[in-house]
């Protein structure tokens, strides 16, 4: 089963709606409730880092027996140093969005930590492709 | 279990919430600002003590499974925050006490129900 969300760049009011949707489907699915919680920490931040940083992107959540796999196609700025941008507490987003509480620079360690499986690959002033993997 | 008055009055909230909407369970709580934090860390459950007030906190909320959402500092949620946690059946109330304040009286509370692990009830 696939599901595949448009993301666009700078729309707080319906960032996380794709998370939220991967969310219902893999309870009704009957994905146990642990492998949920990290898959919508992926979907998440993947959606959010899309929306800070990102014009526009894809989500889309690929769910077998085995495995959830979510993929987060941006155009976008790039990032010009992914090991950089995986230490936690490092963070690009401006003032303005840190006051809302996100760009704490915890979102790509999260998705590390929930992960089983993790790719990212960047060109700076092109996009991002970020592809995450949980296994069941 | 905890009674939800006890809660309201000890943190002296204003529910933002219609009337008849159930109030889940309590069964802990969380204190944080940071979105990506409370996501990681929070519990199915818990309440959530915050200054945030947009309305993706309801979107973060709702992912972990939050039992209700405390915004401090006398900070009132905007209408479109409400509006959200109404279709998502999200408790949602405000109060003049800060993050702290709410925080320490939440914690005598849940702590003589027995729910801060390690402090004993009583």
């Amino acid at each position: 089963m696939q599901l595949r969300f448009e993301v666009q760049g700078m729309d707080f009011s319906r960032a996380g709606q794709a998370a939220a949707k991967i969310k219902k489907v893999l309870q009704q699915v009957g994905v146990e409730p642990g492998i949920v919680r990290r898959a919508i920490i992926v979907a998440y931040e993947a959606e959010l880092n899309i929306v800070i940083h990102a014009y526009h992107g894809t989500l889309t959540a690929s769910i077998t027996p085995r495995k959830i796999e979510i993929v987060a196609e941006d155009e976008g700025p790039g990032i010009p140093d992914i090991s950089l941008a995986m230490q936690e507490g490092y963070s690009t987003a401006p003032p303005h969005i840190r006051e809302m509480g996100f760009g704490a620079g915890m979102g790509l360690p999260n998705i590390k930590k929930s992960a089983d499986d993790l790719d990212i690959q960047s060109e700076v002033n092109k996009g991002t492709r970020l592809r995450a993997a949980i296994f069941i | 279990m905890i009674d939800w008055q006890e809660i309201v009055a000890a943190l002296e909230l204003t529910p933002h919430h219609p009337k008849d909407l159930p109030l889940p369970p309590v069964r802990g709580a969380y204190c944080g600002d940071m979105m990506s934090d409370v996501l990681a860390h929070a519990r199915r459950g818990d309440l959530w003590i915050t200054i945030q007030r947009h309305r993706n906190v309801v979107a973060v909320a709702t992912l972990v499974g939050i039992s209700g959402v405390v915004v401090t500092g006398g900070r009132v949620p905007p209408e479109d925050t409400v509006a959200l946690a109404e279709k998502e059946k999200l408790p949602i109330f405000s109060t003049p006490l800060d993050n702290f304040q709410a925080a320490g009286r939440l914690y005598r509370i849940l702590a003589k129900a027995g729910l801060v692990p390690g402090i004993q009830g009583g």
